[in-house]
C-alpha cells in the first residue's frame, strides 16, 4: 500500500479532475491560497509543490499562510490524552460560531501559536460573544431609529462634523482592513474592525446622535443622523462579514436596503475607500474632545463624584483644534460627561479636580459641596512631600561635585531629565492642592 | 428566520446565535452562495481545504485553520472574485487503520485474525459512518465550501490520479524499488517515512562492550581479559543487536587501531568470527573508535556492509522480537527483553565493560508513539532531489510566497538537505501500489 501523502501530495489538482484537462481544472488551477499549520510544512506542503511543479509545470498555489498552534493556557499542545483540548462544538453550541471566528482571528498572527484556557471557556470565548451581542444591540438600536422609510443616501442630507468624522473612521477602516487582509495581517483586521464597531460607532458615533435622532435638532438633522448611521452600519458590517458571518447577516439583512440589494451580506459588495470623506482635520479634534470627555468621566471616578451630579467644567488655554471641537460639541458634555456648562476660562479660585490634556490644556471642575475636600486634600498633601523627598535626593546627588565628575554622561543626563520630571510632578500637585484650597 | 429587509422585523433583545446560525447557513446554501462556476468570467480566487482525516471530529485545529480559510473566502467572494473553495478529507491511512484496530482490540479481536476483505469492510462501515461528519461541523463553523465539489482521497478520481503519477514517476525512473533500512514500527507493522519517525529525547545507556580478538598476538596497548586474551572495546545503546554483528568497523586513520586492521574478533554470545574494517564513516571520538557492525539493523551500518561486502543477520522479527537466527536462549524475546538477557550474559562472561547513562534522540512512531526500529526490507521510494531542484527554484524566484516569511528558509534547508521517499506502507487501509510481480517469472509490472 502507498503513503498516505502519496495521494495528499496531489490535492491542489486531483481535486480539480487531473490527469483529465477538466473545465475545473483550467479555470481554477493554480489556486491562490494554502492555509496550513506549519507542523506539515515537509510532510504537505513542500510536497504538493513539488508534485504540481512536477506534473502540471506550475506552482500548486501562490501564497502559503501557516498558522500557529492552538495551546492551552499552560503552553501546552492540545491533545486527547492530556485532556486539555477545547471541542470547538462545545464553544459554537455556548457562545456561537461568531465567537469562536473572532477568538481565534483576534488571538494570533500567522504563525503565532494561540493560547486558549480550556478550564475557562467564559474568559477564552466570552470577549467573542460580547462582541456579537454588542453589534445586536448596536442593530437593535439602529432599526428602532431608522424607521420605515426608504434609506437616504449620505450624499443627500447635510452632515453635521460628528457625521463627518464617522465616515471619515470608516473611511480609514475601509482602507486599513483591505491592506490588511491583502497582507494576510487577520489578527490586525479583527482589532480594527472591534475598536470601530464598538467604539468609534457605538461608544461614540451612536451616542452623539441620540438628541438628533429624537428630533432635538429639528427634523433635516435626524434625517442626516439617520441616513449616516445606516450607512455606517451597512459597511462595517460587510467589512466585518468574513470574521464575524452570522451576526452581520442577522443585522445586515434587516437594515433598510435599495430594492436592488443582494440577497444576502455573503454577496454584497466589499467597501471601497471613498476619499473624498476621509477628513483626518474633524478626526483631530474630535480626539481632543474625546480626550477632555474621557478626561472629565476620569476625574469624575477618580474623586468619586456621585453620577447624577452635573458639574461645571473650566478649560484652559484652549487650542485652535479643541476650540473647533468645543465650538460644534460643547452641548453633548451634557450627555457625554454630565457637564452642565463649559467654560473656555481659568477657573475661579475654588477647591476642584484637575487633569493636564495632551494638547496642554487644563480641564477643571470645581468640587466644593459635591465630594469631600477635606480628605482629597490630605491625599494631595502626603503626595507633594513624596514626590519633594524624591525631588530632594536627586537635586542633593546632581549638586555633588564628585558625582558630576566620575559618573557617565548618560548616567548625570538620566538624573537631571528625572528632576525636570519631578519639578514638574511637584508643581501639577501643588497646583491640584492649591486647587482644593 | 425573516428573510425580507424590514425594519419592522425588530430582533428581540438578546441575541442567542443558537436561534439564528443554523437556518441562516441553510438559506446561503439554498441561495448557492457557495458554488462557484468554471465558466464566470471574473478573476478566480481559489482555496483547497487541508483535508480532516475522514473519520475525525473537529479540533481547535481545524477550527482555527478553517476560520482563516473562510475569511479570505468570504473577503475575496464580496471583492468580486470568483471565489472557490474546495472541500474534501482524507482517508488517513495509518491514523484510521489505527482506530478501527483498536476497536477490534475491545472485540478481542486481531485484523490478521479477521483477514483482509473483512478488515477493510469493517474500515469502509466505520467511513461510512462517522465520515462527512467533520464537514457537518465545518458547516456549523459557517464554512462557505462548494460543497458539490467535495472529495475524498480514496475516491475513484483521485485514485486514478494516484496510479496515473506512480506510473509516470515509475518510468522517468524517479519511483524504484530497493532494500534499505526503514523505519519500522513493530506496533504498526509498517514502514514509516523519515518524517514520520518522531526523534523524542531519552535518557538511555551507551553500553561498552568487549570483544575478545580471535587470532593472534596484539599490540601490548591492547587490554587483556582474565584469561589473557587481548579485546577491543565496541560501545553501543542496542546491546541486544549485538546479535546480529557481521563485523567490527574503526576509522582508517585511527593509530590506536592501525595494526588491527584485516584482523578478526569473536562474537561474544555467539562465537562468530567479525573481521575489523577500516570505514571513513567510523566517528573515532565516539566510545572507544572501534564500533561493531549490525548491517541489518542499522542504517550506517548498513552503509558499511555494502562498502565491505559484509553479510546481513536479521535478529528481528516484523513485531521486533528475535528470530532464530540468534543462539537458543535468546529466540523469541522481545527487543527490550532481550537487551536485558544479553546484558546479563555478558556481564556473567566478564565481557561488560561499563554503562554509562547516555541522553540521546530515539525515533518513535508518530501516530502510536512506539519506539522505531531500523529494518532491511525491500520498499517503494521516489527520488526527491530532482523534484526538490525546481520546488526550490519557485519559492526563491517568489513564484510561492511563505506567510510569514521565515518559514522560506526551514522550506529550504529541507529540500536541500532532502532523502529519497519511502512511500510503501504495510497496510491494509490506502491506495494499493499498482505494481505486480509475475509468479511465473518474477518480474515486475507497474501499470495504471
Amino acid at each position: 500500500m502507498l503513503d498516505t501523502w502519496f495521494s495528499s501530495w496531489l490535492w491542489p489538482f486531483s481535486t480539480l479532475g487531473w490527469p483529465e484537462e477538466t473545465l475545473d481544472l483550467r479555470a481554477f488551477y493554480p489556486t491562490s491560497t494554502l492555509v496550513s499549520g506549519h507542523d506539515i510544512l515537509f510532510f504537505w506542503i513542500a510536497r504538493m509543490i513539488m508534485a504540481g511543479l512536477h506534473f502540471t509545470g506550475r506552482v500548486p498555489f501562490r501564497d502559503v499562510y501557516l498558522t500557529g498552534i492552538v495551546r492551552d493556557h499552560l503552553g501546552r499542545k492540545m491533545s486527547k490524552s492530556l485532556g486539555n483540548g477545547i471541542d470547538p462544538l462545545e464553544v459554537i453550541e455556548r457562545f456561537g460560531a461568531d465567537a469562536l471566528r473572532y477568538t481565534v482571528v483576534a488571538g494570533a498572527g500567522a504563525g503565532m501559536d494561540q493560547y486558549l484556557n480550556y478550564e475557562d471557556l467564559e474568559e477564552a470565548f466570552g470577549p467573542g460573544r460580547n462582541f456579537a451581542n454588542k453589534l445586536w444591540n448596536l442593530g437593535r438600536f439602529a432599526l428602532l431609529n431608522l424607521g420605515e422609510e426608504p434609506r437616504r443616501s449620505v450624499e443627500e442630507v447635510v452632515l453635521a462634523p460628528e457625521d463627518r468624522w464617522i465616515l471619515s473612521r470608516l473611511t480609514a477602516t475601509v482602507r486599513d482592513v483591505t491592506e490588511d487582509l491583502e497582507r494576510y495581517r487577520l489578527q490586525e483586521a479583527a482589532l480594527a474592525l472591534h475598536g470601530f464597531l464598538w467604539r468609534d460607532v457605538a461608544d461614540w458615533y451612536v451616542e452623539m446622535i441620540k438628541a438628533r435622532l429624537r428630533g432635538e435638532a429639528g427634523e433635516a438633522s435626524a434625517a442626516a443622523a439617520r441616513a449616516v448611521l445606516a450607512e455606517v452600519l451597512d459597511q462595517g458590517l460587510r467589512l466585518l462579514h468574513p470574521i464575524m458571518p452570522f451576526i452581520t447577516e442577522v443585522v445586515w439583512l434587516r437594515l433598510p436596503k435599495a430594492p436592488d440589494a443582494p440577497p444576502s451580506i455573503m454577496v454584497a459588495p466589499w467597501p471601497t475607500v471613498r476619499s473624498a470623506w476621509l477628513e483626518p482635520a474633524v478626526e483631530t479634534r474630535m480626539a481632543a474632545f474625546q480626550e477632555l470627555v474621557t478626561a472629565v468621566r476620569a476625574l469624575r471616578a477618580a474623586y468619586r463624584v456621585p453620577p447624577t451630579a452635573r458639574l461645571e467644567l473650566y478649560v484652559y488655554p484652549v487650542s485652535p483644534d479643541l476650540a473647533a471641537a468645543l465650538d460644534v460639541w460643547a452641548p453633548r458634555l451634557g450627555s457625554l460627561a454630565r457637564v452642565a456648562a463649559v467654560h473656555r476660562a481659568v477657573p475661579p479660585a475654588v477647591p476642584g479636580a484637575r487633569a493636564v490634556l495632551r494638547g496642554g490644556a487644563t480641564a477643571f471642575l470645581p468640587l466644593e459641596g459635591i465630594v469631600d475636600v477635606a480628605r482629597e486634600r490630605d491625599q494631595l498633601t502626603a503626595e507633594l512631600a513624596r514626590v519633594r523627598a524624591q525631588l530632594d535626593a536627586v537635586e542633593a546627588k546632581l549638586a555633588n561635585a564628585q558625582f558630576r565628575a566620575k559618573a557617565p554622561a548618560e548616567v548625570v543626563a538620566r538624573e537631571e531629565e528625572r528632576a525636570r520630571q519631578l519639578r514638574a510632578q511637584e508643581t501639577q500637585l501643588a497646583a491640584q492642592l492649591d486647587a482644593l484650597k | 428566520m425573516a428573510t425580507e429587509a424590514s425594519p419592522a422585523a425588530a430582533l428581540p433583545p438578546h441575541y442567542r446565535p443558537q436561534e439564528h446560525e443554523a437556518a441562516i447557513y441553510r438559506r446561503w446554501e439554498m441561495l448557492g452562495l457557495f458554488g462557484a462556476d468554471p465558466d464566470d468570467p471574473r478573476p478566480p480566487y481559489v482555496i483547497v481545504i487541508p483535508p480532516p482525516n475522514v473519520t475525525s471530529r473537529l479540533h481547535m485545529g481545524h477550527g482555527l485553520n478553517n476560520t482563516v480559510q473562510d475569511v479570505l473566502i468570504r473577503w475575496r467572494r464580496m471583492q468580486g472574485y470568483n471565489a472557490l473553495w474546495v472541500p474534501g478529507t482524507d482517508h488517513a491511512g495509518i491514523a484510521t487503520q489505527n482506530v478501527v484496530e483498536r476497536q477490534l482490540a475491545k472485540e478481542g479481536l486481531t485484523r490478521q485474525q479477521l483477514g483482509r476483505e473483512a478488515f477493510l469492510e469493517r474500515v469502509w462501515a466505520w467511513v461510512r459512518q462517522t465520515g462527512g461528519e467533520i464537514l457537518e461541523q465545518l458547516r456549523a463553523l459557517g464554512c462557505s465550501c462548494d460543497w458539490s465539489r467535495t472529495r475524498f482521497t480514496l475516491d475513484p478520481g483521485l485514485s486514478r490520479a494516484v496510479r496515473e503519477v506512480f506510473v509516470r514517476l515509475y518510468e522517468e525512473g524517479l519511483i524504484y524499488r530497493g532494500r534499505y533500512i526503514i523505519h519500522w514500527c513493530p506496533r504498526c507493522l509498517t514502514a514509516l517515512s523519515d518524517e514520520e519517525a518522531t526523534p523524542e529525547e531519552v535518557e538511555g545507556r551507551l553500553y561498552y562492550l568487549r570483544y575478545p580478538l580471535a587470532d593472534g598476538d596484539a599490540p601490548p596497548t591492547l587490554p587483556r581479559l582474565p584469561d589473557g586474551r587481548p579485546y577491543l572495546v565496541v560501545a553501543t545503546t542496542r546491546p541486544e543487536t549485538l546479535l546480529g554483528d557481521t563485523a567490527v568497523a574503526v576509522h582508517p586513520e585511527d593509530p590506536r587501531y592501525a595494526s588491527l586492521i584485516g584482523r578478526t574478533v569473536l562474537l561474544p554470545l555467539v562465537g562468530r568470527r567479525l573481521p575489523i574494517v577500516a570505514d571513513d564513516a567510523v566517528d573515532p571520538e565516539f566510545g572507544s573508535g572501534a564500533v561493531k557492525v549490525t548491517p541489518a539493523h542499522d542504517p550506517l551500518d548498513f552503509a558499511i556492509a555494502q562498502r565491505h561486502g559484509l553479510p546481513e543477520v536479521e535478529i528481528l522479527t516484523p513485531e521486533a522480537r528475535l528470530t532464530d537466527a540468534v543462539p537458543e536462549p535468546f529466540r523469541g524475546l522481545d527487543r527490550f527483553e532481550a537487551r536485558q538477557a544479553v546484558v546479563a550474559a555478558l556481564e556473567a562472561e566478564g565481557l561488560l565493560e561499563a554503562v554509562r547513562p547516555h541522553r540521546h534522540s530515539v525515533p518513535h512512531c508518530y501516530r502510536c508513539d512506539t519506539v522505531v526500529e531500523p529494518r532491511l526490507s525491500w520498499q517503494w521510494f521516489v527520488r526527491m532531489r530532482p523534484l526538490a531542484e525546481p520546488a526550490l527554484a519557485a519559492a526563491r524566484a517568489g513564484d510561492v510566497r511563505f506567510v510569514p516569511e521565515r518559514f522560506l528558509k526551514i522550506y529550504e534547508h529541507w529540500l536541500e538537505n532532502i532523502r529519497d521517499w519511502c512511500i510503501s506502507r504495510q497496510l491494509w487501509w490506502g491506495h494499493r501500489i499498482p505494481a505486480w510481480t509475475c509468479d511465473a517469472c518474477g518480474a515486475t509490472i507497474v501499470a495504471r
